[in-house]
């Protein structure tokens, strides 16, 4: 991989938490928060995420398990007639290092899977037989093995995602014989249910594809299958396999029209805000209590849908991209949560509004993320200021030792929230050797309480909101000052591209979304249009022969 | 004084009491019947079973420590809130262990260190790794009943949610109606033809699929990475032959469980997400708790565990307070994590400051009330397959959580308040519950601190507690040091 050029923050070395070593105390309830994405492994990040190529690469092939979600619109697709009338017996998904439940590595059928596996398919295959005559009307004329092979030829091509060759057909046929000398005929397709949605066929996403000149393209149908669940969160329809079947999935135009195309849907913005769930996090606030503010419980679900909002505007119906989803100064709260929050308040709930001047601008004034990375009864200038390190800034991960001791707790009126973090942080190098890195960041946005609310004094003193975000000279004073730097740095656009090609691609290789890369990265196209460039991506269309990466 | 009350009602009145819990647990007079009637037919060799049960992220020492006398008793009521007072009637079987740590943990990372003796990073999931429930269930062939109360956020299983692994992470069951149909779904008093014909069937369906995931692997020769998913992929579905689809329990009749029935009522017609509310926690871990209650009682699932909440998870605790009966000034409307758990440890005149921490203690006791209230007192039922014994005296019910002091995430042994008697040592809280079938000496506290830094691994508590639950193993994790004193 030819690397042009690395913007990665320049740490000098490999920063470790000590602050319990140096006698002064990182807030453990900052660093338990954040745990489970900077707070790792001492692995560097920034390297590969902040990395641009000189061209994009071709990955390792790989079998990808469908995650929960997408096995469920597997079943729904293959099993309209009885959609809605059962449910899932699969658990959560395991999520990444960046917040995602499809990485490819982590997704594999453990035990617990398995047999999780086990009930669903019986479940499904028990409402299968219930409505046989719907599903399968030759069930009713010539119950036979004919018919059970027409069955297992139109299930088995939605469940599949490609057509069943005959001697795969006869595979399953062979278990019907079996099947059916026990048992009557429903029974026996409800078997033959139970076999194909346990198959490895439908278990897992191929991107395997074949043998070919040193190199492995992808079928035709591998590449309607991540075409339609990449850009919709969803299995193939009948029309997608047609084209992979005609063979028309090659042209780059059409690949990334079909992208595009799915991306417009319903389920396009659903997997879009997927995305944007994981890289912001702000459906935490959804679980979160705070300290001596009941209104909070019943507004919390609004916050989160405020945001989502803010995104579909911004992002989908504006087609932004980094620039316009940082910057753009309306919102879009409920009523209720504009009333508590002292926006104006909209003609319905969701509808926009023009942010006060003082009440910050873009995505990263969003209340729900202001309160998500804030302690119960105060503002966290260390978690805000790790949201952005971590997820705009791709800073390398940070090792936290155990036994840490608390901060000290606030005292209204006595000093600032920003006096006590410098105190504990600044003060100790034990600490500052990391804290220095994302603390003053997190300064920026010191004008918003525990709650995400504005306020325009902390107990009566005064708030400094200034700063310089670390490793550039980019001074801020305040929230709106803060997000438009970040927007103007290139290493910004590269680490949020670094995670959406993560995103699609379900690996976090780096160098397989070169292609328009930088066109993000410059503002010439937005969050969709990249997205859907991605389609077009070498990687998209063939792997390497033998699981290594490969220039291209 | 209310818990020796107690414990004397508890003394005279044990029969009685335990059949009627037996019946409030939902166990019906039939049912009831048939387990006495059952103990006649039950093998040879008391049955053992196992309940793992999880409380987040700590405790406060200076409301949890048992006070030894001269003599080795000990009370577990007489330490302020007295997160363990609950217990008090039953500390004959009880025994509390100290001196014990997990390697190289970094907080929440403890989860799964904790309970496998792993030392690796907890982001790591491609390494195998089996915590100490479900590796005594493998090893007795019966499958972990792993179920949970808000064991994850919604989203997905993180770190902080990942306790139970089985060489991959478990997800606990959240929801008690799922649990209840996979525990008695498929039950039946005496096989049938057609269970047989069934299983039959299931077997030739599992042989299919086992062809189908050995095929596409020989097509993937040269990617090993790939290759390995499978080889997971095959392994997974032969366990799930192993288990087969056949329940053995020696219940008559399936029970109704009251607290399930109630959700049976409350969450008809809701969405997955309802079961991973905070607001509907507690009637979810009330049934959750007589779910495994009941699974034990039946020997329907001799090997539970039970995950209430995940590492950090804020949820508003302020619904406790009821439920404690409390009236006073106590605040538990706050976070669980970050509001209760991280309230820092003080000293006042040069002795821990009892006030500071109580709303943690309550919380916390809250855990080991329900606990007590909905598995503890219920398993004294006489244990049908063994005449003369309860339930509770061949169970045993390890309580424990992933750091020792919730504010400073202890992994190990640590001195709080140094000076003059009566210091405050932080533990891992551990505990366990019942006589696991005598095979344990109990009504003990066991420290292997040194006094000068040095702690046992829980590592040999695991493999100790494995043997005792008559695991043929001297190894687990690594660890191969029994604690003997523990042992009867």
């Amino acid at each position: 991989m030819k690397q042009l050029q690395t913007l990665a923050l320049l740490f000098g070395s490999l920063c470790a938490f000590a602050c319990a070593a140096a006698g002064a105390g990182e807030n453990a309830s900052e660093k338990d928060t954040a745990q489970g994405s900077v707070f790792t492994n001492s692995t560097a990040f920034a390297g590969d995420a902040l990395a641009t190529c000189e061209s994009s690469v071709v990955g390792e092939p790989l079998l990808r398990r469908l995650s929960a979600r997408e096995f469920q619109a597997s079943l729904d697709a293959a099993f309209p007639s009885v959609q809605g009338m059962w449910n899932s017996s699969f658990s959560p998904d395991p999520i990444s290092r960046l917040g995602f439940d499809n990485e490819a590595e982590k997704l594999l059928v453990s035990k617990q899977t398995a047999r999780e596996l086990s009930e669903t398919a019986g479940t499904v295959a028990a409402l299968v037989k219930k409505n046989i005559e719907e599903i399968l009307p030759c069930a009713v004329s010539s119950a036979d093995r004919v018919c059970a092979g027409e069955y297992i030829a139109r299930i088995g091509r939605r469940l599949f995602r490609r057509p069943l060759p005959l001697e795969e057909q006869e595979r399953y046929l062979q278990f019907y014989d079996q099947v059916v000398t026990t048992t009557a005929f429903p029974e026996a397709i409800a078997w033959l249910t139970r076999a194909l949605i346990m198959a490895p066929a439908s278990v897992y996403r191929s991107e395997i594809g074949f043998v070919s000149e040193g190199q492995r393209p992808l079928t035709q149908f591998e590449i309607a299958t991540a075409l339609a669940f990449t850009f919709s969160g969803a299995p193939p329809n009948d029309a997608l396999l047609d084209q992979a079947e005609r063979g028309e999935l090659f042209e780059p135009v059409i690949l990334r029209q079909i992208a595009a195309n799915l991306l417009e849907t319903p389920q396009g913005s659903e997997q879009l805000l997927r995305f944007f769930g994981a890289f912001l996090e702000y459906p935490r606030v959804t679980s979160l209590s705070k300290a001596d503010a009941p209104e909070f419980q019943s507004l919390r679900e609004d916050l989160a849908a405020e945001t989502s909002r803010f995104i579909e505007a911004v992002v989908v119906e504006g087609r932004g991209g980094l620039q316009e989803l940082l910057t753009d100064p309306r919102t879009f709260p409920s009523q209720a949560a504009a009333k508590f929050y002292g926006l104006e308040v909209p003609s319905q709930d969701f509808f926009p509004v023009l942010r006060p001047p003082e009440f910050g601008i873009g995505v990263l004034a969003q209340s729900s993320i202001l309160a998500t990375e804030a302690s119960p009864d105060a503002s966290s200038p260390t978690q805000r200021g790790l949201l952005v390190y971590e997820r705009f800034l791709c800073g390398i991960e940070l090792s936290v030792p155990p036994d840490i001791p608390d901060i000290p707790p606030v005292i209204v009126g006595a000093n600032t929230t920003r006096e006590r973090y410098e105190l504990q942080h600044a003060a100790a190098p034990g600490c500052n050797s990391c804290h220095r890195e994302f603390d003053p960041i997190g300064f920026g946005f010191e004008y918003f309480d525990a709650l995400g609310r504005y306020r325009s004094d902390e107990g009566g003193l005064p708030i400094d909101s200034t700063g310089v975000i670390p490793n550039t000279d980019i001074a801020f004073t305040g929230q709106a000052e803060l997000v438009r730097g970040l927007a103007s740095m290139n290493s910004v656009g590269l680490c949020v591209s670094s995670q959406l090609s993560t995103f699609a691609f379900g690996n976090e290789a780096g160098c397989l979304g070169e292609l328009e890369r930088m066109a993000f990265v410059e503002g010439s196209i937005g969050f969709i249009e990249y997205l859907a460039s991605l389609a077009v991506e070498p990687n998209f269309i063939r792997r390497t022969e033998d699981g290594s990466s490969l220039d291209e | 004084m209310k818990d020796l009350l107690r414990a004397s009602r508890v003394r005279t009145s044990m029969n009685r009491r335990l059949f009627l819990k037996a019946l409030g647990l939902g166990l019906s007079l039939p049912l009831v019947h048939r387990l006495l009637q059952s103990a006649s037919a039950a093998p040879a060799g008391v049955p053992k079973r196992f309940l793992l049960f999880y409380m987040p992220h700590g405790v406060p020492t200076e409301h949890f420590r048992p006070l030894v006398n001269a003599d080795g008793s000990f009370t577990l009521a007489d330490s302020g809130v007295s997160v363990l007072g609950p217990l008090e009637p039953y500390k004959n079987l009880v025994n509390i262990y100290q001196g014990f740590n997990y390697p190289g943990a970094s907080t929440h990372e403890g989860i799964v260190k904790f309970l496998s003796n792993y030392s690796g990073s907890n982001s790591d999931d491609s390494s195998t790794r089996t915590s100490i429930e479900h590796y005594i269930g493998n090893e007795l062939n019966s499958p972990t009943l792993a179920l949970g109360a808000l064991p994850h956020r919604r989203w997905g299983i993180d770190f902080d949610g990942k306790l139970m692994w089985d060489a991959q992470p478990v997800v606990p069951e959240n929801n008690p109606l799922a649990a209840f149909d996979s525990i008695y779904g498929n039950f039946s008093s005496a096989p049938t033809n057609d269970a047989s014909v069934q299983d039959d069937l299931f077997q030739a369906l599992l042989t299919l699929n086992e062809a189908e995931i050995s095929s596409l692997s020989k097509e993937l020769t040269g990617l090993s990475k790939q290759q390995s998913k499978l080889q997971i992929h095959l392994e997974s579905i032969q366990s799930l032959r192993a288990s087969g689809t056949g329940k053995n329990l020696s219940c008559a009749a399936v029970p109704e469980i009251a607290a399930v029935e109630s959700l049976r009522t409350s969450a008809q017609g809701k969405p997955p997400e309802w079961f991973l509310d905070e607001n509907n926690f507690e009637p979810i871990l009330q049934a959750q708790l007589q779910l495994a209650a009941s699974a034990l009682i039946c020997n329907a699932r001799p090997v539970v565990a039970l995950q209430s909440l995940y590492a950090n998870c804020e949820i508003n605790f302020g619904f406790a307070k009821a439920s404690l009966g409390l009236t006073g000034s106590e605040n538990l409307a706050r976070g669980h994590h970050n509001g209760l758990s991280h309230s820092s440890f003080q000293i006042q005149n040069g002795m821990a400051d009892m006030n500071v921490r109580a709303d943690f203690a309550w919380a916390q006791r809250y855990f080991v009330q329900n606990l007590v209230d909905h598995v503890i007192a219920p398993l004294g039922v006489d244990d049908p397959a063994a005449p003369g014994s309860t339930v509770l005296d061949n169970t045993t019910i390890l309580v424990c959580s992933e750091v020792g002091d919730g504010a400073n995430h202890t992994s190990a042994t640590s001195d709080i308040l140094n000076g003059p008697p009566p210091g405050l040592t932080s533990h891992l809280a551990l505990t366990t519950i019942g006589g696991c079938g005598g095979a344990l000496k109990t009504g003990q506290v066991l420290n292997y601190n040194d006094g000068e830094g040095s702690d046992r691994p829980a590592g040999d508590l695991w493999l100790t507690l494995a043997q005792a639950m008559g695991v043929s193993t001297t190894e687990f994790g690594g660890a191969t040091n029994v604690v003997q004193e523990a042992l009867a």
